[in-house]
């Protein structure tokens, strides 16, 4: 198997002759190892391949995150305006949505006339062309809540969701929209097979277990089966802690869901394993970032050990992780899963 | 007013604040002012009990932050009602504090709600916002010469900007106390970081800087 069939193996609840590995979107390490901006690449898809495929190279991950850190650009596609730094992923300055009227104004049908998502449809599409079947090619976006939260302002967000929940409903039943209006063109055409959402406002630690199935998950549903209806799998990322809604995890309807370091990944494997493939959860900051190669490989082990056994297991960090992330570290990483045939 | 007048709005403000109902809140608020007598102990004894209780249900992971909000809402609704009519007194701790969120980095409700734990606590507080360039926070700490400085940093990516803010500040006054908090920080790295502590919640963050006001005091004392 190569590393393509070995993750959609793992997806479709299989056990491939080793364990797949991949980060988590991972765009500020990439874009901080190239030595360019956020704001470079987003005008040149040549280049931003061109990070993308050094990346590839180096580290031969399962899956390429193409337009990772390029989220928050999504909601600017359609009002707003963007802030790029130093330090970090470029996002909205200002939300747009106040209150219902402002969903109606905005229109869909603008979302390909972004020069930004051009750009990361360009570069996902010379990505695909470099790396072929080889390897699993996928764009990131946010999920539902998470950009309906972007659109509303996440307090106001917070907020509405006990004071105003129909704005709630629309903003994300808006959201859905968007998404798929990003994802459409690149499905359609099979330049991706798999899309790629973390849902960080839906996070465990953000809201109740109440809230997360009330206005993330019915939303996500609408995501992984639109995506299931166009032939494209599903990766679906959520932060913090979910140790005790795991059951709805396994019902958000994606073919894999990457877990947090928050996460007891055996709980996990016991509980909704075989359900759905898992992914995680290697702590991208205390292990990753500052651990040494014995925690590293020591952790790795761990998450090995709970996650692999029977199959439907992808070696993953438990979120994105820090740009400064030393390189015999990550290494370790993708050696042990390579090697891992138990 | 009379124990059981005391007793039942005392009660209001605190129900009112844990279950975010503003008008009672308001009401209760009212209520007090219009007897005249002095609101610390509707405050300590009404509101705060209130926040302690919603502190407790979200470290039980029975609130989150979208309650952790509202809650907040109710009691500044309160605050805004009692504080003018609060008596000064003589606290023993009291301090300055700088508390911003770093460069790059958005996320300000964790922020917002440690920044009321410190108002409420009666700190002096300089609140930088969100997205604050790294020297800002050296510069409002000399200007208002602050006993502490909290940084807040929610994403594994900007959270590296907190070393540098602390070293620019210790450089230029070692004795500044620094507290970082956010959900990537533990006690490990705000130890590798260099600063002087860290904390789970909000409360614990206020606990946290009174104990480090306690030791300034004392350090300047004996100096």
């Amino acid at each position: 198997m190569n590393p393509k069939q070995t993750v959609f193996s793992a997806m479709e609840m299989n056990k491939p002759p080793r364990v797949p590995v991949a980060p988590f979107g991972c765009g500020v390490w990439t874009i901080h190892r190239s030595g360019t901006t956020f704001k470079t690449l987003s005008q040149d898809p040549e280049l931003m391949a061109k990070t993308n495929l050094e990346i590839y190279k180096q580290f031969k991950p399962d899956i390429v995150y193409v337009g990772s850190g390029y989220n928050n650009l999504h909601a600017a596609a359609l009002g707003g305006t963007i802030k790029y730094r130093e330090i970090g992923a470029p996002d909205l300055e200002e939300p747009y949505i106040s209150d219902l009227s402002d969903i109606d104004k905005l229109d869909i049908g603008k979302i390909p006339d972004d020069p930004v998502i051009q750009t990361i449809w360009e570069a996902a599409r010379i990505v695909k062309k470099e790396i072929g079947d080889e390897a699993v090619v996928t764009v990131t976006a946010w999920g539902p809540f998470t950009l309906a939260a972007q659109l509303v302002g996440v307090e106001k967000m917070m907020r509405a969701t006990f004071k105003n929940k129909e704005l709630v409903n629309a903003s994300c039943d808006f959201a859905v929209k968007m998404i798929q209006a990003i994802f459409g063109p690149l499905v359609d055409d099979k330049t991706i097979e798999l899309i790629s959402m973390a849902d960080p406002t839906a996070s465990g630690d953000l809201i109740s277990r109440k809230q997360f199935e009330k206005f993330a998950l019915p939303y996500i549903q609408q995501m992984t089966s639109w995506s299931k209806s166009k032939g494209s799998k599903s990766l679906l990322h959520i932060c913090g802690d979910t140790n005790n809604r795991l059951d709805l995890l396994g019902e958000t309807g994606a073919d894999c869901i990457s877990l947090d370091h928050k996460v007891d990944l055996a709980k996990a494997k016991s509980e909704i394993g075989n359900k759905i493939c898992i992914a995680g959860n290697v702590n991208p900051v205390h292990v990753l970032d500052r651990g040494s190669l014995d925690e590293v490989r020591r952790v790795v082990g761990e998450c090995l050990h709970a996650g692999a056994e029977g199959g439907g297991f992808i070696l993953m960090p438990g979120c994105d992780h820090p740009p400064t992330v030393p390189d015999e570290n990550l290494k370790v990483f993708y050696d042990m899963a390579k090697q891992y045939t138990r | 007013m009379d124990a059981a007048k005391k007793e039942e709005l005392l009660k209001r403000l605190s129900q009112g604040v844990v279950e975010f109902e503003d008008d009672e809140v308001k009401e209760a608020a009212e209520e007090w002012v219009a007897t005249g007598e002095d609101t610390y102990d509707a405050i300590f004894d009404g509101l705060v009990t209130g926040m302690e209780e919603v502190g407790r249900l979200f470290s039980a992971q029975e609130y989150f932050v979208p309650e952790m909000l509202m809650a907040a809402d109710s009691l500044y609704i309160g605050l805004d009602i009692l504080k003018p009519h609060m008596k000064q007194r003589d606290t023993n701790v009291k301090g300055t504090v700088v508390i911003g969120t770093v460069q790059g980095d958005v996320h300000d409700i964790g922020k917002n709600i440690v920044k009321m734990m410190f108002d409420v606590a009666g700190f002096d507080v300089y609140d930088l916002g969100r997205d604050v360039p790294l020297e800002d926070f050296l510069k409002k700490q000399l200007e208002t010469k602050s006993d502490i400085v909290c940084l807040s940093a929610m994403m594994t990516t900007t959270m590296m900007g907190m070393p540098k803010v602390i070293e620019m500040i210790k450089e230029k006054n070692p004795n500044c106390k620094i507290l970082i908090g956010g959900a990537p920080i533990t006690d490990d790295v705000a130890g590798k970081f260099g600063a002087d502590g860290t904390a789970k919640d909000a409360s614990n963050a206020l606990e946290e800087a009174v104990k480090m006001v306690v030791a300034l005091k004392d350090l300047q004392k004996n100096s």
